[in-house]
């Protein structure tokens, strides 16, 4: 089981280079950061932590299609790629329905069918291929672009059964979030969809990403609480069924990763033997960020 | 008067730092940093270059709020000074146009989306340029912004872009540029003369009478024919281009302060060529 750190562009850099600098050191394998749209841009936040780290690999968790040309993110993907020196990991994903629709103006239309075309497309023009778009959702005319880097892994974030199929389909790896019983659903949509495609199941790197709490004291099970709140109206109907119902504490349980540290080894224990090969130590962290990576890097992250 | 030098996410980024680097080292004051999409985004590059350097100014000349939402802009722009310091200059222009066609980019309501972008950039205290392709834009960029980035070098015609300009505004001109000799690069600094007259605004074009010219200009970059430019060398070098040694670059320095102009910024593809940055640096200092 490997450990990366998630971060957000709503944290400034001063705290977050602390943090990336730590996982770095204690041996995290990736930084994951999250896209808040009307934040600090992700992929100049990329560029400043490539600059500022030597090892470790950074990937966007997630930004999306839907509000971006994809020729900027394949341009973007070839500097922070160049940037990192190979470090990069594209993470798309829809984004929040809300938000993608106030950025764009509208509710987005045929999100599996894009989402596909955006994937297939990067990949093309990222291994140094022409690529051409003609659809109502995109047109782009003989792109190319003008370096040539490696081609970066693309992952997925999305959660939704069809979205998931797709992973299973064209994607390298899969960042899913939701409670565990959701999870293994999740997990096993992605395989199937693998396996009708041709692809070995145990290819698709899978990795979860729920928010992380270290429980130290009583009052740390607040920070968790309050994710609970923000999680729970974003979680999609396959999810959400199995959280009806729950009192607060089984939400808490389902829905982040927390516990003291002995409770969260059993944890990360349990998503290892359902096929996850990366946890993302991902906000609140705990009342003490550093301290809790360092604690578990020191554990896990060496391992690996 | 201020030198500049433009480099682009065309190159391997050891190169473009080793370039931006040999710049400072050469006295240039601003590095601009271009973007077309098949290009590395400007974030990526400025952060290289930032990273890089210490003191001198990093400019986007330019980035697209067409092609990039503004509040990319803003929020990459913000990241950017976080990490560095306010060494970022912003330059807003609409862009190649034509080409912002063949990506899908919705070009509609142009000079509105770049004033609103403007207008909220100035609001978070950042230093914008704007790109005076036309005189509406000029008139915004002097009056609104900080200074204007005028993409020519031709007396005649850098006069016509500051035609509506207030005399206050800050002018930083650009063009390709090559010091000579340098075999290597002619063909680039032809196309990138034949660049910025394809993507020229169509009352640029018909205030000179170049409309049928742009055309097949553009038929040429879009087959990618390049050999076919060197039929209009002498127009294109003469119209759109800084090249010469350094005494014919100091004679154009000198026209253009003549005209108002406070920075000059030297376009690729001059940066391609190492010695040439630290050659020019030291031959521009006692201007």
């Amino acid at each position: 089981m490997r450990l990366s750190l998630g971060l957000t562009t709503s944290m400034p850099l001063e705290e977050s280079l602390p943090l990336a600098r730590l996982a770095e050191k204690t041996n995290y394998s990736r930084i994951w950061l999250g896209e808040d749209l009307n934040g600090r841009d992700v992929f100049a936040y990329l560029s400043v932590l490539s600059s500022e780290t030597e090892k470790i690999q950074i990937g966007t968790g997630i930004t999306s299609p839907f509000v971006r040309n994809w020729a900027v993110i394949a341009n973007s993907c070839a500097g922070i790629q160049s940037l990192s020196q190979g470090r990069f990991i594209l993470g798309l994903g829809v984004g929040g329905i809300p938000e993608i629709s106030a950025a764009i103006g509208h509710k987005p239309k045929g999100i599996v069918s894009k989402m596909e075309k955006a994937v297939l497309f990067l990949k093309k023009v990222l291994k140094g291929e022409e690529a051409t778009i003609n659809s109502w959702y995109a047109r782009i005319r003989n792109f190319s672009l003008a370096v040539s880097v490696a081609p970066p892994q693309i992952y997925l974030g999305v959660r939704g059964p069809r979205m998931l199929a797709l992973a299973g389909r064209v994607a390298d790896g899969v960042i899913f979030s939701g409670p565990p019983k959701y999870l293994r659903e999740a997990v096993n949509i992605v395989d199937d969809a693998a396996e009708d495609a041709g692809r070995d199941p145990f290819e698709i790197d899978k990795v979860v990403w729920n928010p992380f709490v270290l429980v130290e004291k009583e009052e740390d099970i607040a920070l968790a609480a309050d994710m609970v709140d923000v999680m729970l109206p974003s979680m999609p109907p396959l999810a959400k069924k199995h959280l009806e119902g729950l009192g607060k504490n089984e939400l808490l349980s389902n829905i982040c990763i927390c516990g003291d540290f002995e409770e969260i080894k059993d944890q990360l224990t349990d998503y290892s033997r359902m096929g996850f090969s990366e946890i993302v130590v991902g906000p609140p962290y705990g009342r003490e960020p550093e301290r809790t990576l360092k604690t578990l890097g020191e554990v896990y992250g060496l391992r690996n | 008067m201020d030198f500049g030098i433009n480099i682009n996410g065309d190159r391997p980024l050891s190169l473009i730092k080793k370039g931006a680097l040999t710049a400072e080292r050469a006295g240039f004051s601003n590095i601009w940093i271009g973007e077309k999409p098949k290009f590395m985004h400007p974030f990526p590059v400025a952060a290289a270059v930032a990273n890089t350097t210490t003191r001198v100014k990093i400019g986007s000349g330019i980035i697209s709020p067409l092609l990039n939402p503004c509040n990319h802009i803003i929020g990459g722009y913000a990241v950017l000074r976080e990490a560095y310091g306010d060494r970022f200059i912003i330059g807003l222009a609409p862009g190649d146009k034509w080409g912002l066609r063949e990506i899908g980019v919705e070009i509609s309501g142009m000079k509105k989306r770049i004033e609103n972008c403007l207008r909220e950039l100035k609001r978070q205290g950042f230093e914008v340029y704007i790109g005076a392709s036309e005189p509406g834009l000029a008139r915004l960029g002097s009056t609104v912004a900080d200074g204007l980035l005028i993409n020519f070098v031709k007396p005649e015609y850098v006069k016509w872009a500051l035609n509506t300009a207030r005399d206050k505004a800050r002018k930083a001109a650009y063009g390709p540029s090559l010091l000579l000799p340098d075999d290597d690069h002619n063909e680039l600094l032809l196309i990138g003369a034949a660049t910025v007259a394809a993507g020229s605004s169509v009352a640029f074009q018909r205030e000179f009478g170049l409309e049928r010219w742009v055309k097949e200009l553009r038929s040429i970059l879009r087959r990618r024919d390049y050999g076919e430019l060197w039929k209009y060398e002498d127009r294109l070098l003469e119209g759109f281009t800084l090249h010469g040694d350094i005494d014919d670059l100091r004679i154009r320095v000198n026209e253009l302060r003549a005209l108002g102009v406070d920075q000059v910024i030297f376009g690729a593809p001059l940066s391609h060529n190492i010695r040439s940055v630290a050659e020019l640096g030291e031959g521009l200092q006692s201007l």
